[in-house]
């Protein structure tokens, strides 16, 4: 008796892959860049091998994350078979993956790019193997090889050609070797709590912790927006923060105006859609919040978070504004409405990203609007930073601003 | 004698330095419903997973079907039913595409049975488990688990979050597994008056210590809690529990008189189990 | 008859013993005539939420001890009365008797008394 012959390989391919939030953040984004490989061919060289080397490492983090998956699911031992038809699912699509980049890569015909895919196999098969073991590692084994890779795209114009034959003698090794690697997918004791602290921070980098003993004014201050993003809202406010004095730091000697304000904003950004990811994560924790003595109903609660969110988008008015100011005037360079503009931007982003998630309750329909919003507050900003030099400009961004925090305050009550 | 379905033999288990099991010995053969009954953390879902092979005991082996608990060959696997205490894995899943994705890995899968349980726990086979409560949670695991009849069954702290109709209901289900599947059953709780209802033996564990297994009935009829003014009473026939300076439990009494006993009671399930923790 | 059985799992009984003692007293107290069927161990413990086993030790004993009787491929039945199930009817009382004997002790009332004021009681 073979249970196996009457299951299809696709099974649960959707629920497994797709609908689960924490494997879901990692594949959709490389099924997106494995798309834009193929769009990549014809527009950019450089954005080809970026959207390779991505879309592998992310594929390796999902199927890495379903590894941690197994480790945390008790039953997943009895089930025979159970193990082999999740990871076949995810083994295709590391094929299809593989074969879009070799074929976007042939129609390219630039054979170094094959270098690149080597590389980014070999990173993403360490990522997996890593993680089948050690649950407690998986964003700090994401992060740190999604950081080499994409230091290796930036910094290294074109990688060198014997690269290729020597990740495919690390590949050999690794499958060779791969029987020694003897607890995968094994229970631990620790996974299960690993596993959802993965959830619901989502790709949030940051490690539970981290500066945590100087963000309690911060929180206090942004309460209850604090409560529900965690003591991660302040870090990533000093994070940010940290970044802003670096780069208006490194500006002094080199002109880096222009690279840094959109280091920035994408930083801005990215945090905003986690911050709203890990708040959407505690949905069940309203309660709490209703039942401690603070507000008289839950509509003043609610008004509460709304005032927390207009205080953040100010907090982060003044400082983009300043920190743009620093790095404007060593250089004489002093375009104070684009300033004001950008700063204001910023802010309405925000708020604009909040009110977004006022809305949206259900978890996938907010993926894609927080995605969109992304990209269209980045592309604003970004335009009224190099175009918003009249009045005109400010005082329209200036309404924007006030619409949003007026959008914001009356979605609330849909919350 | 029959070959056990489960089988314990001077099982050792610590973690980080501190001792979880301590020589464990214990046989669960086909139509037993055992009842593991102790405090939190007196070693329960340890030697529950140890069954499973999650965990692989320091000393002494656990023996499944005849196989190693943590070799099992995948056709055993099938014959084995299992929840946890924390319910999930099924997430981004409706209750349909998890329980059709489930079955495809047991050849034995009854599905009129299914049905029957889902209709009866009220679940709606469209819903997102995401979206369903503990309770809700815990019904369906358990479908999962029985729905192949196992043969031999393992549940940590199975009916907590059921309702107590829920819980009857289930009850039913498990008698049902042990006696016409001929199935063993092995199940934690701390509700005594479930174990009272369900179990056929129980399994006493006491800081990582088999205190008891033996029959209910023989337990309750012989379990007695002695009270006496001088602590030299003689209690040597029988097994001692516990023992107080005025009082001891002992194991064994079959209706003698004790020279120098006060008195000597009858011990509901949950007053043993309370004076046992004293 | 099922109406008239419950069982409680925190009273200090082992359950198998309040349902022996339950249909002891049903058939004494004349609930259950002679000949009357017995519903099946299943069903009675499904009504009851006990284990089958428990349900089937009981009525065991009810037969080995002739207040029931049970033939091949039949359903159980209230056997014959004897002489020896009428003495029943005093041994029920034993326990809780037993009982009050033990607090009129503790209370230091002595026997006379006792049996005075059950006297009382009895003509209330």
């Amino acid at each position: 008796m073979n249970p196996a012959s009457n299951r299809p390989w696709y099974q649960g391919i959707t629920s497994l892959w797709l609908k689960e939030a924490g494997c879901a953040s990692y594949f959709i984004a490389a099924l997106i860049s494995t798309l834009l490989c193929l769009v990549a061919i014809g527009v950019d060289e450089e954005l080809l091998e970026l959207m390779i080397m991505f879309s592998t490492i992310s594929m390796y983090s999902a199927i890495a994350w379903q590894s941690i998956k197994m480790q945390a699911t008790e039953w997943q031992v009895l089930v025979p078979d159970y193990c082999k038809h999740v990871m076949f699912q995810g083994k295709f699509f590391l094929v299809v993956n593989n074969i879009i980049a070799l074929s976007s890569i042939t129609i390219a015909g630039n054979a170094v790019l094959l270098t690149t895919l080597c590389v980014a196999n070999l990173l993403g098969i360490i990522i997996w193997f890593l993680n089948r073991s050690n649950s407690h590692l998986f964003t700090a084994i994401c992060y740190f090889f999604f950081l080499i890779s994409i230091l290796i795209c930036v910094l290294i114009d074109q990688l060198s050609l014997w690269l290729a034959p020597i990740c495919a003698l690390g590949f050999i090794g690794i499958v060779l070797a791969h029987k020694t690697f003897t607890n995968a997918y094994r229970w631990h004791s620790d996974s299960l709590a690993n596993y959802r602290q993965g959830l619901q921070s989502g790709w949030s980098p940051i490690p539970s912790g981290f500066l945590s003993n100087y963000g309690n004014a911060i929180n206090k201050q942004l309460f209850p927006l604090s409560y529900f993003v965690g003591a991660s809202l302040s870090q990533y406010l000093i994070l940010i923060a940290i970044f802003c004095g670096m780069a208006v730091t490194v500006n002094l000697f080199i002109n880096i105006i222009e690279h840094a304000v959109f280091i920035l904003t994408l930083l801005l950004f990215t945090i905003v859609t986690l911050s709203l990811w890990s708040k959407i994560q505690k949905q069940n924790s309203w309660e709490l919040l209703f039942t401690l003595p603070i507000y008289n109903s839950s509509y003043s609660a609610k008004v509460a978070l709304s005032h927390s969110a207009f205080k953040l988008a100010i907090m982060i008015a003044a400082l983009f504004f300043i920190t743009v100011l620093a790095l404007v005037i060593p250089h004489q360079e002093l375009f104070l409405f684009n300033i004001l503009g950008y700063a204001l931007a910023c802010a309405s982003g925000v708020l604009f990203s909040f009110a977004i998630s006022n809305v949206c309750k259900n978890i996938n329909l907010l993926g894609v609007f927080l995605c969109l919003s992304f990209g269209f507050n980045m592309g604003l900003v970004n335009y009224i930073f190099d175009h918003g030099d009249s009045l005109l400009v400010l005082v329209l961004v200036s309404l924007y601003t006030v619409l949003m925090a007026g959008l914001n305050r009356f979605t609330v009550r849909y919350i | 004698m029959t070959q056990p379905l489960l089988s314990y033999k001077n099982v050792c288990k610590s973690y980080q330095q501190r001792q979880i099991l301590n020589n464990v010995n214990l046989d669960i053969e086909p139509g037993m419903v055992v009842g593991l009954l102790g405090k939190n953390g007196a070693g329960k879902t340890t030697l529950l997973r140890n069954a499973l092979g999650l965990l692989t005991p320091e000393q002494g082996s656990v023996h499944v079907f005849g196989e190693k608990s943590n070799e099992l060959s995948a056709h055993n696997k099938t014959r084995i039913g299992y929840v946890a205490q924390q319910t999930f894995g099924y997430e981004g899943f409706k209750i349909a595409d998890a329980l059709a994705l489930h079955r495809s890995f047991y050849p034995d899968w009854d599905e009129v049975l299914e049905n029957k349980w889902l209709t009866r726990f009220e679940l709606n086979p469209t819903t997102a488990i995401n979206d369903l409560s503990i309770g809700q949670r815990q019904t369906l695991a358990l479908i999962m688990a029985m729905a192949y009849r196992p043969k031999l069954l393992i549940l940590d702290e199975p009916v907590a979050s059921l309702d107590p109709i829920a819980r009857r209901e289930f009850m039913g289900d498990l008698f049902d597994l042990a006696l016409d599947s001929d199935s063993g059953i092995l199940f934690s709780s701390h509700i005594t008056s479930d174990i009272e209802r369900v179990a056929s033996h129980i399994a006493l564990i006491k800081d990582g210590e088999l205190l008891i297994m033996d029959e209910l009935d023989l337990i309750r009829d012989t379990v007695r809690k002695v009270s006496f003014a001088d602590s030299r009473v003689d209690l040597s026939a029988y097994k001692v529990l516990n023992k107080q300076p005025n009082s001891a439990i002992i194991y064994g009494y079959t209706g003698q008189d004790i020279a120098g006993s006060i008195a000597i009671n009858a011990l509901s399930l949950e007053q043993l189990f309370v004076e046992l923790h004293g | 008859m099922l109406e008239f059985i419950n069982v409680n799992p925190n009273s200090g009984d082992p359950i198998y013993k309040q349902l022996h003692e339950q249909i002891v007293r049903l058939i004494v107290g004349g609930q259950l005539a002679t000949g009357d069927e017995l519903p099946s161990v299943r069903k009675i413990a499904d009504h009851l939420a006990v284990n089958p086993m428990t349900v089937s030790r009981a009525i065991g004993q009810l037969v080995d001890q002739g207040w029931l009787e049970r033939r091949r491929g039949q359903a159980t039945r209230v056997a014959q009365k004897t002489t020896q199930k009428t003495d029943q009817q005093e041994t029920l009382l034993f326990k809780a008797i037993d009982q009050l004997i033990q607090q009129a002790q503790q209370l230091d009332v002595p026997q006379s008394t006792l049996s005075e004021l059950i006297k009382k009681r009895w003509e209330l």
